[in-house]
């Protein structure tokens, strides 16, 4: 059997005296999306940094594709050569360079021929749909827009997995549901394995094949949603 | 709103009236009185042959100073930053203390160190003062990168290696602040007279020098000078240019420095000691050698205590009013429309890179008068104008940098709020500050402790800061004695910073 | 807390000025006699002269201490600043050309002292601005380990002679001392011969430094066998028991470089009366004999005060007669002229 894109085992992780991840394990199947739920501070932006290797777990193991990239408190491959895709909460728009050139930043960090960047980028802009918007700063773009910006530099170097930390949590309602099956099409066009962390249980519904609940830095839940696995068989 | 913009009118005009007394007044008034006089001096003092190599000498000089001390102290910032170093505040303690060291002492050690004739050249005064300046773009790059919101950075590790990020990420964020850092190392730099004179290097703050102290002629000094500004006003235009309007609003990092730069550290620590031996030990241990040759520390030590009251006293209260006038030409200069804020910017680098003895004279000139200006003359006050005429300038540049990073959206939301001018800039926008108001107070500390140019000229009578005591005492001293009172006077600097440096650190463990 | 130091700030600035103006040191000119004198012979010699005038007259002194060597630009400028509203009574200088430029600049006023008898008649002004007393010399070091007291130039112009290439030191002659030096030469051996012999010094290779504590060390280390200096320089050498000798140099032909110190009266001085008592006292055999006895080893001007150890009486060698206003009348153009020829 092909080894899970993502694997957390036994993984534990303190901040001095603060408990963040308590005995974590987890494993997301390829091409699903996985959301993990539960309140602020219980752990789950925490897994999404240990996964992408900005913080080393102090015991535990994490593979990404069979191969271990971090164990018993050392990261073993770092984060730009594990291939995830990452959306922040604040974003972190780059704000020294367009939409175009961010995206030529992340193609360049790859092994993507320079005739081909372009292409891609384009691609990307297409798939989140703001090709128009390609040569502008991010403060020239609207909220929605920023979002979709970072959602194209995330996923413009086809990483093996997407890592979003709430992405939507600061726009308003109606535009949060645009995003939110947006994301829906766009994870099941690309077939993207997908880690969503989020305290809201609308954005679970949306977007969840699974839906992992946290608290207090424990696994307290996981439910498979069957109406979505179903649809897509 | 209206009572808002009311007290902001008042709170910059007087703010600004007393820049136009403390800093424009006195070169003004030279400038006025000398050119004025009959029949002015010839400018053809400007066209005679001289004139070329002063000019190319000034500017290798500040630019290849500015140069190397922002190659090697904006790594080090960085480094400061981002890596995890062990005993992080004594390194960093020790790799700023260069620049409380007084420059011609310094370029005595390497003189003694080793003389070829290499020493007496451009090449040598550009590195001596490299040495001695860098750690001011190491702090300011240190500063910067710390404001850089971490997630920025996280976003580029995981899509690039660490030195790719710190090159297409990191660096273009901090530029604006390690460009206006060696701006101010390039003032400094051609502002210096001790090194270049020490080193035989001709350049226009030596020459202007001797216009006054070999031939008194106040107005051939003032039009040697200008070429000078002349210098400094093309390389802030061209700094101003180089910026353009990157400078970019950043929150502070909330996540301390990303784990991924753990493996910079050996490197990281052999660099920093490497500057540290040749920077700070090696000149240090040189000149202590010829102190402990020498017999004489103890007289001229002894008896300074007045002098070292007198100056510390004298430059923190400098430093105070410096910092609360510069705050409010800051706040002013970031706040204005962008043709102005580059005007100012240019005009404070001028009046910042003003050879000390002319704003000395300009200030006898106005302030030694019957009235109430007089009134102040001959009195310690006269430190203070001296501190705020040299210093206010470069507080100035460093705060209006640090008040740009503060968003203007915040203070339009107080204002909406309610809240008054003041309350708002008091509430919101200082405490944002803080960081740059308390870097700005200790270099002008640091500054008005070790002037002694101006001081020396409108000291009153019978009263002496530490440089003026220790420059009286040494002024044909045995070298060993020159040593010894430099060490001297660097170590009652020193001293005071350390210990604050070492509160501040204990602070931040929580 | 922050804004609190804030607003602490207006009011501090309005207190501290005005509180500092009361630190006026004559503010209590009622009760205590003050004077104030500027001073540009070195402060480790004139301070204790200055104390124990206090402690004789019971008048303070407030003295400004400062030197005419390379690194200040020094009190003249300041005094010629200050001239519309004089603050110093008393100018003391370590040598003559800055007192007469100052007079030629208006900045000082005539007196004629009670203790000037006795000083010889070329070292006090004809007019009074200046009188000359406790003088210094200009003379030749050289190392006793590299050169035989024989073989020692004699005369300035020696220097220039090939057999001392790379092995002569002298200071900037546009400061201090040494230009007063170069100007009188100037003054006395003509334009042509001094131009001739600067030239062929800087073809020797001459290392122009930094003052003439840097000559004496350069002399002392060996890095320099012979160098251009004063007294009291090499005094400091000598008594350090370094390898340092001196000669008094052109003994034969101009005569001896001779430097008095200089007080003067300043015109429109605050206290002209302890100013004039002052400088009577500056111009006492005591204070001459005090000035003698210190490291500075200056040789007194009136006659039959005991001389400096090191240093042979001023009756016993042949001073340069010299013009003091006509040298300083030179200082300008010989700076000018030695900028271009030694390149500085």
């Amino acid at each position: 059997m092909k080894a899970a894109p993502v694997a957390l085992t036994n993984v534990s992780k303190r901040f001095s005296t603060h408990v963040a991840l308590d005995d974590v394990s987890l494993a997301v199947t390829a091409g699903r999306a996985v959301v993990i739920l539960g309140p602020s501070g219980c752990g789950k932006t925490t897994l999404l940094r240990i996964i992408a290797g900005l913080e080393v777990p102090e015991t535990g193991q994490v593979t990404l594709d069979g191969r271990t990239v971090s164990a018993a408190g050392r990261a073993l491959v770092p984060p730009h050569e594990r291939r995830v895709g990452f959306v922040f909460q604040d974003l972190a728009l780059w704000p020294h360079l367009t939409v175009l050139q961010s995206l030529d930043f992340v193609l360049g960090s790859t092994e993507t021929a320079p005739g081909e960047r372009g292409r891609r980028a384009q691609e990307a802009l297409a798939l989140v749909r703001i090709e128009q918007f390609s040569g502008r700063y991010p403060h020239e773009l609207s909220g929605g827009e920023q979002q979709r910006a970072a959602l194209a530099r995330a996923i413009v170097g086809e990483p093996r997995v997407l890592l979003l930390d709430e992405p939507f949590s600061s726009l308003d309602e109606e535009l949060r549901a645009d995003l939110r099956s947006e994301l829906a099409r766009l994870q099941r066009t690309l077939d993207l394995t997908t880690v969503y962390v989020t305290h809201d249980r609308d954005d679970a519904a949306a977007l969840a094949d699974s839906v992992v609940e946290m608290r207090a830095g424990r696994i307290v839940a996981i439910h498979h949603d069957r109406s979505r696995t179903q649809d897509r068989a | 709103m209206w009572r808002s913009q009311r007290s902001r009118t008042i709170v910059i005009g007087v703010a600004f009236a007393a820049f136009v007394v403390c800093c424009v007044l006195p070169i003004a008034y030279l400038v006025a009185t000398t050119l004025g006089a009959a029949g002015g001096p010839s400018a053809a003092i400007l066209l005679d042959s001289r004139q070329r190599g002063l000019l190319s000498n000034t500017a290798l000089l500040g630019v290849g100073a500015a140069v190397v001390a922002t190659a090697i102290g904006a790594p080090l910032g960085v480094a400061l930053a981002r890596v995890p170093l062990r005993r992080k505040a004594l390194l960093r303690l020790i790799a700023a203390a260069p620049v409380l060291l007084p420059p011609y002492v310094v370029a005595l050690a390497w003189i003694y160190l080793g003389v070829s004739e290499w020493t007496y050249s451009i090449p040598a005064a550009v590195l001596i003062l490299g040495l001695l300046l860098y750690p001011i773009s190491m702090l300011a790059t240190e500063a910067a990168m710390r404001r850089v919101e971490g997630r920025l950075e996280e976003a580029a590790l995981i899509v690039a290696p660490p030195r790719r990020v710190l090159r297409r990420i990191t660096l273009p964020l901090v530029a604006p602040s390690i460009v206006a850092a060696a701006l101010i190392i390039f003032v400094l730099a051609i502002s210096e007279f001790g090194v270049p004179g020490l080193l035989r290097v001709r350049v226009y703050t030596t020459e202007v020098f001797t216009a006054f102290a070999a031939l008194y002629d106040f107005s051939r000094a003032v039009v040697l000078a200008v070429p000078l500004l002349v210098v400094c006003a093309v390389v802030a235009v061209v700094a101003a240019v180089l910026l353009g309007e990157r400078l970019v609003v950043t929150r502070r990092s909330s996540s301390g420095s990303p784990v991924v730069f753990g493996g910079w550290r050996r490197p990281a620590e052999v660099a920093m000691v490497g500057v540290i031996a040749t920077a700070v030990v090696l000149p240090v241990l040189v000149l202590g050698r010829e102190a402990l040759a020498g017999r004489s520390l103890p007289a001229a030590v002894a008896g300074s205590a007045a002098a070292i009251v007198n100056s510390l006293s004298l430059a923190a209260m400098g430093a105070t009013l410096v910092v609360a006038l510069a705050l409010w030409l800051g706040l002013a200069q970031a706040r204005a429309r962008r043709a102005y804020r580059r005007a100012a910017q240019v005009v404070l680098v001028l009046l910042f890179a003003v050879p000390s003895t002319i704003v000395g004279i300009g200030l006898i000139g106005v302030w030694n008068r019957p009235g109430f200006f007089g009134a102040l003359y001959g009195t310690d006050a006269m430190f203070l104008l001296a501190y705020l005429a040299r210093f206010v300038p470069v507080a100035a540049l460093i705060l209006a940098a640090t008040a740009q990073t503060v968003s203007v959206s915040q203070e339009e939301a107080a204002a909406a709020g309610g809240a008054g001018w003041l309350r708002t800039i008091g509430g919101i926008v200082l405490p944002q500050m803080h960081v740059g108001i308390a870097a700005a107070w200790v270099v002008a500390f640091v500054l008005a402790f070790g002037e002694l140019g101006v001081s020396i000229l409108v000291a009153p009578p019978g009263e002496a800061t530490l440089p003026i005591r220790v420059y009286t005492m040494i002024a044909n001293a045995p070298s060993s004695q020159v040593a010894a009172l430099a060490l001297f006077q660097s170590l009652v600097i020193f001293t005071p910073l350390a210990a604050f440096a070492a509160a501040a650190s204990l602070r931040k463990v929580p | 807390m922050r804004l609190f130091a804030h607003r602490l700030i207006v009011p501090v600035l309005v207190v501290v000025l005005p509180g500092m103006a009361c630190r006026r040191p004559d503010s209590g000119a009622g009760e205590t006699r003050t004077v104030t004198i500027y001073v540009s012979t070195d402060r480790v010699f004139s301070e204790p002269v200055l104390r124990e005038y206090e402690r004789r007259s019971g008048v303070t002194v407030n003295p400004v201490y400062d030197t005419e060597e390379t690194k200040s630009t020094g009190l003249a400028n300041r005094l010629v600043a200050e001239r519309s509203r004089p603050q110093a009574d008393v100018f003391w200088s370590n040598e003559p050309v800055r007192t007469v430029v100052l007079k030629s600049r208006n900045v000082l006023a005539p007196y004629t002292s009670p203790s000037a008898d006795g000083i010889p008649s070329g070292l006090v002004d004809p007019d009074g601005y200046w009188t000359g007393f406790s003088a210094r010399m200009r003379v030749i070091a050289y190392n006793t380990k590299l050169v035989m007291p024989a073989e020692a130039p004699t005369s300035v112009f020696d220097l220039a002679d090939p057999k001392w290439r790379g092995q002569v030191a002298i200071a900037d002659p546009r400061f201090g001392s040494t230009s007063f030096h170069v100007a009188a030469l100037y003054a006395m051996a003509g334009d042509q011969k001094m131009d001739n012999f600067f030239r062929r010094l800087k073809e020797n290779g001459v290392r122009v430094v930094d003052g003439n504590s840097v000559v004496r060390d350069l002399v002392v280390r060996g890095e320099a066998k012979v160098g251009l200096t004063d007294t009291d320089d090499v005094n400091v050498a000598l008594e350090d028991g370094q390898p340092i000798a001196m000669v008094l140099p052109d003994r034969e032909g101009l005569g001896v470089p001779v430097m008095p110190n200089m007080v003067s009266l300043i015109a429109g001085a605050p206290h002209p009366v302890e100013g004039r008592l002052l400088i009577d006292y500056l111009l006492s055999a005591d204070v001459e004999r005090q000035l003698a006895q210190s490291e500075a080893v200056q040789i007194p001007l009136h006659r039959g005060v005991q001389g400096p150890r090191n240093m042979p009486p001023i009756d016993t060698f042949k001073p340069m007669t010299l013009d003091y206003a006509a040298a300083a009348a030179r200082v300008d153009d010989v700076t000018n002229r030695l900028a271009a020829i030694l390149g500085l």
